[in-house]
C-alpha cells in the first residue's frame, strides 16, 4: 500500500522537478517582437551594417524609428522640438539678426533675447542630440571595426564597404563634435573605446577637441568616396574637406590661432571637386533640390518615408503664416512661426527680388518693425522654404515637405575661400576670391549688375554677403561669432538682449551653457564662465 | 466573457474647454465639414493648428472594439496518506483575452481634411498572464513541547505576454499613416519557504525566504534573495493579564523584511538590443529608402530594488473588544531605486533611462482604531478610524556626490513641450515640487514674469528659471480614513470618507492660461481658463508657485441608507431595499475640479462622477 503511495510522490515529485526547472530558464527569454533583435545577431551581413549607418543619418533628421513621432530616441522634451535641425536652427537662427517665432513655449524666446540659462529645455535638447548622435555612431565604430567584420563572415568586398560606413559614421561624429566645439565649447568627451554604460566622461577643452576633430578629419577625408561618387545623402571626401575648412576658418575662435592658410588648403579641394554652382538659387531650397549639382551634404526628408516635425517640415510649416497662402508653399497650413528682423531685411539694398532674386521676402500685411515678437505680422516674413518642385508641383505629402536641408553647399565654400584671403591665408589669391563671389551673385541678378569691384570686397561685405546667400541655413550664429558680433554691443539687432530697439549682451553669450541636467549627472564636468 | 466598446475622443473634453464659446456649434458655412463650425483659412482650407469642433470630435470618429476574455483557475489538493499532515497544492491560473477595434474618422472631419481626408484604422491585441504556484504545507502539533509548527516550501511561476498590431490608413485606404506590430512578455519565477513556530500560543515566530528571479534582469543580477523574519508576543496569554477585564486581547509584534521591486516599463532593459525603423522613418541613400536599425539603450547592471522594513506594533482589544485597534511603527529604507535619470551625456544610447540609484526612506506611525459604542439587538452603532502618518526623504540620488547636483527633474506638465515642475533632491520629500517663488503686489495680485531672487545672485530671471526652490510635496502628510454604521431597529444606514492633509496639488489646468493663449496667430481665438482673471499674466508662468495648491481635503465616499424588511411572503425570501450615494461631497480649498490627484499634477478637466443608486437586495 505503502509503495503505491511512494510511487505517485515520486511520479509528482519529478513533474514538479521538471516543470520547476524549465520553468526557471524562462527567464532566458529574449525579445519574441518581429522588429527587435539582438546585438548577437544584428549583424549578419553588409547591409545590416548599411541599415545602422542609415540610422546615424536618421539621427540629424528624424526624431525617432515611427514618422513623423511614436518612438522617439530622446525623452524629456516634446519629440517634434527633439530633432536634432529643428533645435540646431534655433541655436544657429533664432539667436541671430536672420530670425524670431512668434511661439512662446517655455524659453523658446531666450534664444532671440539672449537670457538663456542652463535649464533651458531647448539647449538641454540641442546637447543631448549632440550626444545622442555622438553615442549612435559610437555604437556604429565599435561594431565596424575590420576585426569584428571579418569575425562575421562578411566576404572581402562586402568588408570593402562596411569600411566606407565606418569612415562615414566617423565623420557624422566629427561633425556632431564640431557643434559640440562651437555650441558648448569645453565638453565631455566619449569614443568607440567607451563602452554602453554608466561612466563619467572626461571633460576635454575646446583647444583638445577641435584637435581631436581635426584629426579625425584628416583621417576619414582618405578613406571616404571620392567627392561626388557616393550615394547621394552620404558624404564623401568633400564633405570632410568642407569640415575641415570650416574648422580652420573659425580657428581663431576655437583655439585663438589662425588657420586661414589650412582652411584655403581644404577649400581649394572642395571647389575643385565635381560639384557645380545650381544656375538657380531657388532651386535649392525646394522639394526636388535633390538633383542639385550644388549640394555637397543633404540632410534628406521625404513627404512618406522620412517624416518628422522638424528639419524642413519646421522650416517650411513655421514660415508660413498672416496672408501667406499655404498652397503656394505645397502644404495645407502653416504654423505661423518664423519671420525676420528688420536689421536682416537692410542686407538687401532691394528686398522685392527684382535684382537681387535671394531677397524673397513675404511683405503683404506685415510690418517691417517687430514690437510684438510674438504676433506673425510683426517682421517680414520669409518664403525662401517650400515643398514645391522647380516645376510647380506639390510635394508628396501636404504637412511633410520632401524638400532636404543643404547642410553643405559649394556657394559657401566659394565665401569660405574670400573670407580666408581676406583673412591673409596663403594659396589663394584676391582675382579669384572677387570672382567666387561675383559667379554667386551673377546668379542671384541673373546678370553681372550686382557684381562687385575688388575694393568692395572686405570682410564686413563677405559677412553680409554670406547673410544674403545662407540666411537661414544655420550659419548665422557661427558666423557673428567669428566677426565679433554676436554679444555684446558690436552690432544689435531688433529683440536681442530682449528690448525692441536692441540691447547689448554680456559676452559669455557667445557660448552655450552645459545644460544643468549633465552638470548634476557628471561631476566631472566645469560650467562655462558666466553661467 | 465577450464586452463590445465604444470609446469616445477624449480630445472632445480638451476641445469643449478650450473652444471659442461665442461660436456656434453649427454652421452652415462649413457644410464640407459636415456642418460643424470649423475655423478656416482666407481659401477655405481648415486652420491646421486649432481647436477642432468639440462636438464634430464626437460625431465624426467612430472608435469601437470587441473584447473576449477568459478567465481560468484550477487548484488542487493533495493530501499524503502516509503523512496526512503533509499537503502538496498546485494552482495554475490564465487570464487570456484578445482584442479587435475599428478606429475610423469620417471623411468630412476637419482635422483631417488637408491631410489624406478621414482616417481607417483596426488595432488588435492579444494578452495573456499564466500562473502556476506549487507549494507544500505541513503542520505538526508538538504537545511535548506546547509547540506548534507550519512550514511552507513553494515555487511560483508567471508569464506576462502582450502582441498587438495597430495599421492606420486614410480613409479611402490610399496612404498608409501607421503600421506598427509589437510582442513582449516576461516571467517572474520565485521559491520561497516561510516557517511559524508557535510556543504555548503566547509566542510566535515567523521567519520566510523568497529567492525571486525575474527575466527583466541579465543572469548575474537576475536573482534576489528576500528574507523576512517577524516575532509576536501575545501578552494577553500571559499569566498576569489572562484574567484581565480590561484586556480582550494584546499581542506586541516585531518585525523585518525585505522586498523586491523589479517594475521597470520595458520587458528587456538589461538587453542590448536593436530595432528596425517604420516605414515612414526611412532614410535615402541615392534613390532607394533603407529602413534604419536602431541600437536601444541598455543598461546591464540593472538589479532588483530593495526595502527593507523595520516594525514595531501592538494590537489591543479592551472592553470585551468594544474598543480595538493597532498602533505600528515602521521604518523603511529603500535602496538601489529604480529611478529615470538623466546619464552623463553619451554613456548610453539615449538621455534618460531607468537604473538601480539612490536611496530614500520612509517612516511613520499607523494607528487604526474601531469602536462598538452601541451594541443592542435593536440599536447597534460602531464607528472607525485608520491614519498614517507617513515621512519620505530622499538619501542618495547619485552615483558620486556632487555639491554642483541639484537633483533629477521630473513631474512633466502640459504647456510648453518640456517642462518639469518638480525635482527629486537629496533632503527633500520625493516629487518634491520646484518652483519660483511668485512676487504679489500690494492688493495680492500676482505680478506677472516676477519672482524672489531666492539664489541672492542680484538677478530676477524670466520665468524665475535660476531662482526655482523646492516647495511642498504631492503625498499627504497625514492619510485618515473614517467610517461609521447605525442600525436601527429595520433601518441602517453607513458612511465612510477619507481626510488628507499637506497634499500640494500643482494646478496645470490654471497655469497654462495666460493671454497669449487668447488668439491663435493662424486666425482662430481660444477659450481661457479662469484664472487669468486674477493673474492677468501675459505669457504662461508654468513656474510660479502661484499655481501650487494646498489639495487637502476630507471626501465622503460612500453613503447608504437601507431598509430590511426581513422574510416576506411568509417564506424564506429576505428582502432589503437601499439608497447609495458615492462621491457625496469633499471640502477643500483647492480650486480645481478635485485635488486628489496622485503625481500632484492636475490636468484633470473631467469631473469626478457623484452616482447615486437605488437597489433591492433579494435573499432566497
Amino acid at each position: 500500500m505503502k509503495t503505491k503511495y511512494f510511487k505517485i510522490f515520486g511520479t509528482l515529485l519529478i513533474a514538479i522537478l521538471v516543470a520547476v526547472s524549465s520553468c526557471v530558464k524562462d527567464l532566458n527569454t529574449i525579445p519574441i517582437d518581429p522588429n527587435v533583435v539582438t546585438s548577437a545577431t544584428v549583424y549578419k551581413n553588409a547591409f545590416a551594417y548599411k541599415q545602422v549607418l542609415a540610422k546615424c543619418y536618421a539621427g540629424l533628421a528624424l526624431s525617432g524609428q515611427q514618422g513623423p513621432d511614436g518612438k522617439p530616441d530622446i525623452s524629456g522634451i516634446d519629440e517634434g522640438f527633439s530633432q536634432y535641425l529643428r533645435e540646431y536652427w534655433y541655436a544657429q537662427e533664432l539667436t541671430t539678426d536672420e530670425a524670431v517665432i512668434a511661439w512662446n513655449d517655455g524659453t523658446l524666446k531666450d534664444f532671440h533675447y539672449q537670457t538663456w540659462t542652463s535649464a533651458g529645455e531647448f539647449i538641454r535638447a540641442m546637447y543631448n542630440r549632440i550626444y545622442y548622435q555622438i553615442s549612435l555612431c559610437n555604437e556604429f565604430i565599435r561594431e565596424a571595426q575590420p576585426g569584428k567584420v571579418s569575425g562575421r563572415g562578411i566576404t572581402a568586398t562586402s568588408a570593402d564597404s562596411v569600411a566606407t560606413y565606418l569612415a562615414e559614421a566617423r565623420f557624422l561624429r566629427a561633425f556632431s563634435y564640431w557643434h559640440a566645439l562651437d555650441l558648448f565649447g569645453n565638453v565631455p568627451f566619449v569614443d568607440e573605446t567607451n563602452k554602453v554604460g554608466s561612466f563619467l566622461p572626461v571633460q576635454k577643452t575646446r583647444a583638445d577637441l577641435f584637435t581631436y576633430i581635426e584629426s579625425e578629419l584628416l583621417d576619414v577625408s582618405t578613406k571616404l568616396k571620392d567627392a561626388k561618387t557616393n550615394e547621394y545623402g552620404r558624404v564623401d571626401k568633400a564633405a570632410a574637406w568642407m569640415l575641415l575648412a570650416k574648422l580652420y576658418l573659425n580657428a581663431q575662435v576655437y583655439i585663438g590661432a589662425d588657420k586661414n592658410t589650412e582652411c584655403l588648403t581644404y577649400i581649394k579641394q572642395v571647389v575643385a571637386s565635381p560639384y557645380s554652382i545650381d544656375p538657380s538659387y531657388a532651386h535649392l531650397f525646394l522639394a526636388d533640390n535633390n538633383t542639385s549639382n550644388e549640394i555637397i551634404f543633404p540632410i534628406t526628408f521625404d513627404g512618406i518615408r522620412s517624416k518628422s516635425w522638424g528639419g524642413t517640415t519646421f522650416l517650411v510649416n513655421a514660415q508660413v503664416g498672416g496672408s501667406m497662402v499655404p498652397a503656394n508653399f505645397g502644404i495645407a497650413g502653416g504654423w505661423s512661426g518664423t519671420r525676420t528682423t528688420s536689421a536682416f531685411v537692410s542686407k538687401f539694398s532691394d528686398i522685392t527680388g527684382a535684382t537681387d532674386k535671394r531677397a524673397m521676402f513675404y511683405t503683404n500685411g506685415q510690418n517691417l518693425a517687430i514690437t510684438d515678437m510674438f504676433n506673425f505680422t510683426n517682421g517680414y516674413a520669409l518664403t525662401k522654404w517650400k515643398n514645391v518642385t522647380s516645376g510647380g508641383v506639390a510635394g508628396s505629402d501636404p504637412t511633410f515637405p520632401d524638400t532636404d536641408f543643404p547642410v553643405f553647399r559649394l556657394a559657401d565654400a566659394y565665401l569660405i575661400y574670400a573670407e580666408a584671403v581676406l583673412r591673409g591665408g596663403t594659396g589663394g589669391d584676391a582675382t579669384t576670391a572677387l570672382g567666387y563671389v561675383n559667379a554667386l551673385r551673377a546668379r542671384a541678378y541673373g546678370n553681372a549688375s550686382g557684381n562687385i569691384a575688388s575694393g568692395t570686397l572686405t570682410l564686413d561685405f563677405i559677412l553680409d554677403e554670406r547673410s544674403r546667400e545662407l540666411y537661414g541655413e544655420t550659419q548665422r550664429r557661427t558666423d557673428l561669432i567669428r566677426f565679433g558680433k554676436f554679444s555684446t554691443s558690436t552690432y544689435v539687432w531688433p529683440w536681442k538682449g530682449g528690448l525692441a530697439a536692441g540691447a547689448s549682451t554680456d559676452g559669455h553669450f557667445d557660448l552655450f551653457p552645459i545644460p544643468s541636467t549633465d552638470i548634476g549627472a557628471n561631476p566631472n564636468l566645469l560650467q562655462n564662465p558666466g553661467y | 466573457m465577450n464586452v463590445k466598446n465604444r470609446f469616445a475622443d477624449y480630445g472632445a473634453i480638451g476641445a469643449a474647454v478650450s473652444m471659442d464659446p461665442t461660436q456656434p456649434v453649427y454652421d452652415p458655412a462649413s457644410s464640407i465639414y459636415g456642418g460643424y463650425f470649423t475655423w478656416k483659412q482666407p481659401n477655405g482650407d481648415p486652420i491646421t493648428q486649432t481647436t477642432s469642433n468639440p462636438l464634430a470630435l464626437l460625431k465624426l470618429r467612430h472608435n469601437t472594439s470587441n473584447v473576449n476574455r477568459f478567465l481560468g483557475n484550477v487548484q488542487v489538493d493533495y493530501k499524503l496518506h502516509f503523512l496526512p499532515d503533509l499537503k502538496v497544492t498546485v494552482n495554475a491560473g490564465t487570464d487570456y483575452s484578445t482584442s479587435n477595434g475599428k478606429d475610423i474618422t469620417d471623411t468630412m472631419a476637419a482635422w483631417y481634411y488637408t491631410n489624406g481626408i478621414g482616417r481607417y484604422g483596426t488595432y488588435s491585441q492579444t494578452k495573456k498572464n499564466e500562473l502556476l504556484d506549487i507549494f507544500g504545507n505541513y503542520t505538526k502539533d508538538i504537545a511535548s513541547i506546547s509547540s506548534k509548527i507550519d512550514v511552507t516550501l513553494g515555487y511560483s511561476w508567471q508569464h506576462f505576454y502582450n502582441k498587438g498590431a495597430t495599421l492606420t490608413d486614410n480613409y479611402a485606404k490610399e496612404i498608409v499613416y501607421q503600421d506598427t506590430k509589437y510582442a513582449t512578455e516576461n516571467y517572474l519565477v520565485s521559491f520561497f519557504g516561510r516557517l511559524n513556530y508557535t510556543i504555548k500560543n503566547k509566542y510566535l515566530l515567523t521567519a520566510t525566504i523568497r529567492d525571486d528571479g525575474s527575466s527583466k534582469f541579465s543572469s548575474s543580477n537576475r536573482w534576489g534573495l528576500f528574507p523576512s523574519l517577524a516575532f509576536a508576543w501575545n501578552i494577553k496569554e500571559e499569566n498576569f493579564l489572562k484574567d484581565s477585564y480590561l484586556f480582550d486581547q494584546l499581542k506586541l509584534r516585531l518585525g523585518y523584511g525585505v522586498t523586491g521591486q523589479q517594475d521597470v516599463g520595458n520587458d528587456y532593459p538589461y538587453l542590448a538590443r536593436y530595432t528596425f525603423g517604420q516605414p515612414n522613418a526611412q532614410t535615402q541613400f541615392g534613390n532607394v529608402f533603407i529602413t534604419t536599425i536602431r541600437p536601444e539603450e541598455y543598461d546591464t547592471n540593472l538589479k532588483w530594488e530593495q526595502t527593507t522594513t523595520y516594525n514595531v506594533g501592538l494590537d489591543f482589544g479592551l472592553l470585551k473588544d468594544r474598543i480595538t485597534g493597532t498602533v505600528e511603527v515602521y521604518y523603511r529604507p529603500t535602496k538601489d531605486l529604480l529611478n529615470t535619470i538623466d546619464v552623463p551625456a553619451g554613456t548610453n544610447l539615449t538621455n534618460r533611462i531607468t537604473t538601480n540609484v539612490g536611496t530614500l526612506v520612509n517612516k511613520g506611525i499607523e494607528l487604526t482604531l474601531n469602536f462598538k459604542p452601541i451594541v443592542n439587538p435593536d440599536f447597534e452603532w460602531s464607528f472607525g478610524l485608520n491614519a498614517t502618518l507617513n515621512k519620505n526623504e530622499i538619501t542618495k540620488l547619485t552615483v558620486v556626490d556632487s555639491p554642483s547636483f541639484v537633483g533629477v527633474e521630473t513631474g512633466g506638465i502640459s504647456g510648453g513641450v518640456g517642462n518639469y515642475v518638480q525635482m527629486n533632491s537629496v533632503g527633500y520629500p520625493v516629487n518634491s515640487f520646484y518652483l519660483a517663488q511668485q512676487v504679489y503686489d500690494p492688493k495680492g495680485n500676482p505680478i506677472d514674469n516676477l519672482f524672489v531672487d531666492r539664489n541672492g545672485d542680484g538677478i530676477v530671471t524670466s520665468q524665475g528659471q535660476s531662482d526655482k526652490y523646492h516647495v511642498k510635496k504631492p503625498a499627504p502628510d497625514l492619510l485618515m480614513g473614517f467610517n461609521s454604521m447605525i442600525r436601527y431597529k429595520k433601518f441602517d444606514f453607513s458612511f465612510n470618507g477619507r481626510i488628507s492633509l499637506g497634499n500640494y496639488v500643482y494646478n496645470n489646468v490654471a497655469s497654462g492660461s495666460s493671454y497669449a493663449g487668447l488668439y491663435n496667430t493662424a486666425g482662430a481665438l481660444n477659450n481661457l481658463n479662469g484664472s487669468i482673471l486674477s493673474t492677468k499674466f501675459a505669457n504662461p508662468q508654468y513656474w510660479s508657485d502661484y499655481f501650487l495648491e494646498n489639495g487637502s481635503f476630507l471626501r465622503l465616499d460612500n453613503t447608504t441608507l437601507g431598509y430590511n424588511f426581513d422574510k416576506i411572503g411568509g417564506g424564506n425570501t429576505n428582502l432589503r431595499i437601499y439608497a447609495n450615494v458615492q462621491n457625496l461631497f469633499i471640502i477643500t480649498k483647492y480650486t480645481g475640479l478635485d485635488p486628489e490627484i496622485f503625481a500632484g499634477i492636475d490636468n484633470n478637466i473631467y469631473p469626478r462622477p457623484r452616482t447615486f443608486m437605488l437597489g433591492v437586495n433579494l435573499e432566497f
